[in-house]
């Protein structure tokens, strides 16, 4: 085992038991924190691979935004004060489970069916210039689309904080 | 081979490992050594490059308000630091009766960590940036974001409420101040093509020998988007250190020291420690995007003109931190929402119309120029009047109100 493969498993050791502690652990912010131990454990095993633009969004998406958002959303309902027991099967956790079930499922499916794939002779010098390039040629539509979609996410926050000019008026 | 003032540090690195080598150690162990030395070496001089802001930072705000500033402890106070640091290792370390242990104790180490692992991007002199990778601005900035983690964890874990408001006042506060950081980078990254550190100071670098300091003339500070995204970055980037007028989230006078209060001994000097190392990294990264890096005359030896560059964009902070009142929480986030972020917009497309157009001739320069003059300057005179002036009312929202 030489040290690349001995850093794999330490990686993955901490990924697993980051996801691990995500779905086990009862107090919210001790279970946001394992999750963002994962996310953390995600990026490093894209950096093991080469594909350091990946590992970066990984880290500036999942731990720099969506973290947050589960921050934000501890704080502002006071999760602690409700903080719920995980082992009791509600119908919201069956379906969750058969969700999971199904992506697990589809995941161990494709697994299986790899085959060893032939690594290039030429090792690629960097990633993030061809991602740029096919982004802005090959994959051009589906882009613009996704900054369509996101664009009016954006002004439906902006409408649902608006302010109400006709009530501050008669207030 | 001969020895350099430039290149010391890099080629005592490389006699190290070659001696290594030459002793017959194992390949593992060399390994872990070539990544143990930049590691230690980066600590030891930019802790101690803390210590010594510190003590700068209290004489130069002193001078200013016309005080005196530390002056008991050795000549001109300069051993300040030491008698703080050790009076901060033997406080009493004191733990909230209603905290959460492990976050409590958690929070301190979590702060320190993006602090010091940043420092392993930046290219502190020629030769020398300990990991080259092809995205490293980006990379930077994803790095920096797990701060604002730190400080949540920190204002829960301590359960008080004052911790816990200036964890929420930090959170969104970094959340606004990100977005203009980012975009304030953007034009330098544009221009040269790449998100390679190293790339973008070499492009800042002289064209040709004997040019003025180094090739001065090539910073990109000197070109209308450069300093437009420079002030844009620098601004928001004080921000994003917590940094006065921008210390809402402390607000020693409106919630007593915000997610830090509760923290005591060398907790809390650990808090101060990510502070002022993330200050220092950033100011090296800002020299890096738009004053050029390491590049400096031929005399001074590259990590030196980097740590002046450093110096000088500290002093600048230390004015404004000495002169200006703290902000308000509204008008931080208008200021973030409705001025910076519009403006580096701008500027990214006022970027774009300078690398498109040509300027080989002089003539072809003042186009050039104008072009982008025509897209900022109005810009900036309309957001400057749609902000300027607006009382501020209670906020009602249509649909959010409950």
């Amino acid at each position: 085992m030489d040290i690349a493969q001995l850093g794999f498993v330490l990686l993955s050791a901490v990924t697993i038991a980051g996801a691990l502690g995500a779905t086990t652990i009862n107090d919210l912010p001790r279970a946001l924190l394992s999750l963002v131990l994962f996310f953390f454990g995600v990026a490093a095993l894209f950096f093991m691979l080469h594909a350091e633009f990946i590992g970066v969004v990984q880290v500036l998406v999942y731990v720099g935004a969506v973290a947050v958002l589960f921050v934000f959303a501890i704080v502002l309902t006071r999760a602690r004060l409700q903080a719920t027991e995980i082992g009791r099967l509600v119908p919201s956790r069956v379906l969750g489970i058969l969700g999971a079930a199904v992506v697990g499922a589809g995941l161990v499916g494709v697994v299986v069916r790899t085959t060893d794939v032939p690594l290039p002779a030429v090792a690629p010098l960097g990633t993030t210039a061809p991602i740029g390039e096919a982004l802005m040629t090959r994959y051009l539509l589906p882009f613009e689309i996704a900054s369509v979609l996101l664009t009016a996410a954006l002004i439906g926050a902006v409408v649902i904080a608006l302010e109400d000019g006709e009530q501050r008026r008669s207030a | 081979m001969t020895v350099t003032l430039d290149q010391g540090f890099v080629q005592a690195y490389q006699w190290i490992l070659g001696v290594a080598r030459d002793l017959g150690l194992p390949v593992w162990l060399v390994t872990l050594l070539s990544l143990a030395i930049p590691v230690v070496v980066v600590i030891a001089i930019y802790a101690g490059f803390f210590a010594f802001l510190t003590w700068l930072e209290r004489k130069v705000i002193s001078r200013i308000q016309n005080r005196y500033g530390p002056n008991r402890v050795g000549p001109f106070g300069l051993f300040q630091p030491v008698a703080d640091g050790i009076k901060a290792l033997t406080k009493e370390d004191v733990i909230p009766a209603g905290a959460d242990r492990l976050l409590h104790w958690l929070a301190p180490c979590v702060v320190v960590v993006p602090a010091i692992t940043v420092y392993a991007l930046l290219p502190l002199g020629r030769n020398m940036t300990a990991v080259d990778t092809d995205v490293s601005v980006l990379l930077f900035f994803a790095i920096s974001s797990v701060s604002t983690l730190a400080l949540f964890i920190a204002g829960w874990a301590s359960h008080n409420k004052y911790s816990m408001l200036g964890a929420m006042r930090a959170i969104a506060q970094m959340i606004s101040y990100e977005l203009p950081l980012v975009l304030g980078a953007l034009p330098a990254i544009m221009v040269v093509g790449s998100m390679n550190l190293g790339a973008i100071v070499k492009a800042q670098g002289p064209q040709a020998t004997g040019e003025l300091f180094g090739g001065i003339a090539h910073w990109n500070l000197w070109t209308p988007w450069g300093f437009v995204g420079f002030v844009a970055f620098f601004i928001a980037g004080m921000a994003e250190l917590n940094r006065s007028p921008f210390d809402i989230a402390e607000g020693e006078s409106e919630i007593i020291a915000g997610f830090h209060t509760e923290y005591s001994g060398f907790k809390f000097a650990l808090f101060f420690m990510a502070e002022y190392l993330s200050t220092i990294a950033f100011s090296a990264l800002a020299s890096s995007l738009y004053l050029g890096g390491w590049n400096g005359p031929a005399f001074l030896p590259s990590w030196l003109v980097l740590f002046l560059k450093i110096f000088g964009l500290i002093f600048v902070m230390m004015w404004i931190r000495s002169t200006l009142p703290r902000l308000r929480v509204d008008q931080l986030m208008a200021f973030s929402w409705k001025f910076l972020l519009p403006l580096a917009i701008v500027n990214i497309f006022a970027t774009g119309l300078w690398h498109v157009l040509p300027r080989a001739t002089l003539a072809d320069k003042a186009v050039a120029w104008g072009a982008a003059a025509l897209v900022l300057i109005p810009t900036y005179l309309l957001l400057a009047k749609l902000n300027g002036g607006r009382a501020t009312e209670q906020r009602r929202y249509r649909y959010a109100d409950l």
